[in-house]
């Protein structure tokens, strides 16, 4: 996994940071709600219906330190997998964004 | 198959037309009816899917159902049905409205629905399909999905069927509630029509020989056509009321303008939903051809440029209010370039947000609709509930807290271990993503501690120190997630209780701080990348600095500040306060008593300049602001001023009003000069004569001093000068502008603003200087839209090339002669 990519500034990469700070706090939250909805279905995609109850339980107890327990328990290289979301979401991010701008300048 | 009603009456055609001839629908399947065309006029010229999906349902109903009466009655049985599933539904379940929804649909479908009529529905659709299909390719509507969709929406749109039962009973209450969607004209229409009908009706029964026998039939119609009249009576009453009907006109335009927006904004929607899906079932195309691209794919192109079409057209509007909102900011003459760099700035804006928000939405789009095909629609839904939980969570979080989690995903990138071990975890849950934000930075250290080290900041006056201190703080709360540092704090906060609401705000603009403007450096730093200390001192001093401002922003919300426009004095602003403060209370002031208070708060203002900012009350500067709490919040003074206005005697009245005559007199014949204190004392002095031509220009002298001319001709054209000049105003130049280029060609007008994306792109991209177009002094954002507007406006005529090779102003003038 490219560490130095996933810790780069998402701001910088998409070469926002010249944006008014109201804006650019705006596009982030945006985005990480994005994320937050992949990693969702990731983690759900990988449970069986069996564990997606159990999920739905340990959910609903609010304590991070259970959540953590269950999950990597329950799946694999968990960290790994929530990095290769956002490197999957940032690469995509920045080819739609470049393919837009070159379509709409055509 | 259980099916819950009968099949439909297929009636003899020629018995349906001689029933429609003698017999008008009853009350509530009229009320169905006005419903559904309402709902079927409103999606008129809509030309995306969703709308066109559900044209093409309403189509079929109608020729399913060709008589009125038998299509409206089973839209009204099944809409019962519809409604009592989605009613049980959501008794029981906690899913969204919309999966309630698509069961019901369903149910109507496997349940409800005869063999026969979805046969029907489906020859009727295929029909639709295959003739749009031949318009234009890629836009084939699947039969179950596009009918799934659109009944929904019609369904949503007509009333419970249990209400409209009790509905019925009463007389008035279901029209009552067509009147609510219907416009005035439409309702005026309908209603003259409707007693047409009836009056033709009554006449036809009288003119029976068995006219007692339908004696209770008659004494019915006689009631409707009498209520029928005394609602005509009343719109013909409104009529004559001119400032109403201007108003309720304005207020139409205004919905109208704001539906447009509104379904501007939902063929966006649609036209990406598409194309997301054409581009998913290409990408599948192109990995299963080898050789091909996906523009070989069918439908693939016309999807994407609709797309594209419907992003340049959002990004126009965004131009457009960008204009008008800098516009608003009333820059002087000598500061538009000023005004040109912050419309470059707002644009670039716009166009990165654009491009972001895009591809974002794009994307989640693509997501759904994989997600769909894999896990189909029942799991799918179940997905889609779960992460919207999470996402509504994230949603809800106070902004520090939801940047911090940004940070730690996207602007810093993730470190597990820094987080205690729960990061990835509390991430995905939403629930417990606020308490992993706290554990990081130590819960309380964010708001209190850093609202606390803000006040002893401000008391000690010792700035750098404490801001070392807090830094030193945080860093240590932040690696050790120490507890006592929060208890500490805390201790500190209850200790005093002064000034706290500006603390909190100061602390609050902090914690924003710790996440947004610095959030790569500040995030970056807590997760083990840049020195946390002198990122953090500079949040702090930015806290102090914006939180400041912040203050003075709350002032400005309560409405106490005002900023001087173009053209202000101490009198509009004065005004400008009474209004927004006293409401009615001052607007049903008269005139005379009006003008006193404002008179005495510009007296209050001009005793002290300098308390509200000011050097002089006649020398104000366009953006400065000037702050009337004192005054206006000062009760005792207020209701002094108040009382003494209200002691005003008819003669003290009658001069007030003469010498506001003799000022604004003098204004319309000097729009150019300023209404200074001392000119008003000159006017009312009799020192400043009132005349007419004083700035008369030597040539506008020299014009009006010609013969004018006594022929019809010359009629005609003052007419034309008028006409020409209504347009360029509705336009929005001023003659300054305009006549700067209306020697200019058409067709070179055309050609330099090809589209007006195009003409925003380029005016975004290039020098000012390189534009040839011609303009009045320093070339503004504003003037470009102008241009940009009459452009458009040229070309919504379909100018021929004749047309081209005119100037703009003989362009003009035909128009307007016409």
């Amino acid at each position: 996994m490219d560490k130095k990519n996933i810790q780069q500034n998402i701001i910088k990469e998409l070469g926002l940071e010249g944006l008014p700070e109201d804006k650019q706090i705006e596009l982030l939250t945006t985005m990480t709600e994005s994320v937050l909805k992949r990693i969702t279905i990731k983690v759900l995609e990988q449970l069986s219906e069996e564990d997606k109850k159990e999920f739905d339980q340990v959910r609903e107890t609010d304590d991070p330190d259970k959540i953590s327990q269950f999950l990597g328990e329950k799946i694999d290289n968990y960290d790994e997998m929530v990095e290769g979301v956002i490197k999957e979401f940032k690469e995509e991010m920045k080819s739609t964004m470049t393919d837009l701008e070159k379509d709409l300048a055509k | 198959m259980v099916n819950k009603f009968e099949q439909p009456n297929q009636e003899n055609k020629e018995d349906v037309e001689q029933k429609d001839k003698t017999e008008s629908l009853p009350e509530d399947l009229i009320k169905t009816k006005e419903i559904i065309d309402n709902l079927y006029e409103k999606e008129e010229g809509y030309e995306f899917n969703q709308a066109r999906n559900y044209r093409m349902t309403l189509d079929a109903f109608k020729t399913v159902y060709p008589e009125e009466r038998t299509k409206l009655k089973r839209i009204k049985e099944i809409n019962k049905v519809y409604k009592d599933e989605f009613n049980n539904g959501l008794k029981e379940g906690t899913r969204p409205e919309q999966y309630y929804k698509n069961m019901a649909i369903k149910h109507l479908f496997e349940n409800v629905f005869t063999d026969n009529e979805k046969e029907n529905f489906k020859i009727a659709l295929q029909k639709e399909s295959e003739r749009q299909g031949s318009k234009k390719q890629g836009m084939k509507m699947k039969f179950l999905v596009s009918i799934e969709n659109s009944l929904g929406t019609v369904f949503d749109n007509l009333p419970d069927e249990k209400a409209t039962v009790s509905e019925d009973k009463e007389e008035t209450k279901p029209k009552t509630e067509t009147i609510e969607i219907e416009t005035r004209e439409v309702q005026i229409s309908r209603y003259k029509e409707e007693l047409e009908k009836l009056r033709k009706k009554r006449d036809e029964l009288m003119d029976e020989e068995e006219i007692k026998n339908k004696g209770k039939k008659l004494r019915n119609l006689n009631s409707e056509i009498i209520e029928l009249e005394e609602k005509l009576e009343f719109f013909k009453s409104e009529e004559k009321e001119p400032e109403k009907e201007k108003e309720l006109e304005k207020q139409e335009e205004q919905e109208k303008l704001e539906d447009l927006e509104e379904k501007k904004e939902l063929i966006l929607d649609d036209v990406r939903r598409e194309y997301a899906r054409i581009d998913l079932d290409a990408e599948k195309y192109i990995k299963e051809n080898k050789g091909k691209f996906k523009n070989d794919f069918e439908g693939y192109e016309e999807a994407k440029s609709a797309y594209l079409e419907a992003v340049q057209n959002q990004r126009v509007r965004m131009y457009k209010d960008a204009v008008e909102e800098i516009e608003g900011l009333c820059f002087p003459e000598s500061e538009k370039e000023e005004e040109n760099k912050k419309m470059k700035e707002k644009m670039e804006e716009i166009v990165k947000e654009t491009i972001v928000k895009e591809a974002d939405r794009l994307h989640n789009q693509k997501m759904d609709l994989k997600l769909e095909t894999k896990e189909g629609s029942g799991k799918f839904e179940k997905i889609k509930n779960i992460t919207g939980k999470v996402v509504e969570k994230y949603r809800r979080m106070p902004l520090y807290k939801k940047l911090l989690i940004s940070g730690g995903l996207l602007a810093g990138g993730l470190a597990a271990g820094a987080a205690g071990g729960a990061t990835g975890a509390a991430l995905v849950t939403g629930v417990v993503a606020g308490k992993w934000a706290q554990r990081v930075l130590g819960g309380a250290a964010t708001a209190v501690g850093l609202e606390a080290l803000i006040k002893r900041s401000q008391e000690k006056k010792e700035g750098k120190e404490t801001l070392a201190e807090l830094a030193d703080k945080l860093e240590e709360s932040i690696k050790n997630n120490d507890k006592k540092l929060d208890e500490k704090l805390l201790k500190l906060e209850g200790s005093k209780k002064g000034q706290k609401t500006k603390r909190y705000i100061l602390a609050g603009t902090a914690g924003v701080l710790v996440g947004s403007g610095l959030i790569g450096k500040v995030v970056g730093g807590i997760w083990g990348g840049e020195g946390t200390k002198e990122v953090t001192e500079k949040v702090v001093e930015q806290a102090q600095a914006e939180g400041v401002g912040k203050v003075a922003e709350q002032a400005q919300v309560a409405g106490f500040i005002e900023t001087v426009g173009k053209g202000d004095s101490v009198w509009k602003m004065a005004e400008d306060q009474l209004e927004k403060h006293y409401g009615e209370e001052f607007i049903g002031l008269d005139k005379a008593t009006q003008t006193h208070l404002i008179d005495a708060i510009k007296d209050k203002v001009a005793e002290n300049p300098e308390k509200f900012g000011l050097e002089d009350i006649d020398k104000l500067k366009v953006g400065q602001k000037v702050d009337f709490s004192s005054i206006i919040e000062d009760s005792t003074q207020m209701d002094e001023m108040s009382k003494e206005a209200g002691n005003l005697v008819d003669s003290e009245k009658a001069s007030i009003l003469s010498n506001n005559n003799k000022i604004e007199e003098w204004a319309n014949e000097h729009p150019k000069e300023e209404l200074t204190t001392e000119k008003v004392d000159e006017i009312l002095s009799g020192k400043t004569e009132i005349a007419p031509d004083a700035d008369m220009t030597d040539v506008e002298k020299s014009m009006v001093d010609q013969e004018h001319p006594t022929t019809e001709q010359a009629a005609l054209e003052t007419q034309i000068n008028e006409a020409e000049s209504k347009i360029v105003e509705s336009l929005g130049f001023t003659p300054d502008e305009y006549n700067a280029m209306e020697s200019i060609k058409v067709g070179h007008l055309l050609e330099q603003l090809p589209s007006e994306f195009e003409a925003w792109e380029m005016w975004r991209d290039t020098p000012v200087t390189d534009i040839d177009l011609p303009h009045d002094g320093i070339y503004s954002s504003g003037e470009f839209g102008r241009q940009v507007g009459l452009a458009e406006y040229i070309r919504s005529l379909n100018p021929d090339e004749g047309v081209k090779q005119m100037t703009i102003r003989q362009f003009m003038r035909i128009i307007a002669s016409k």
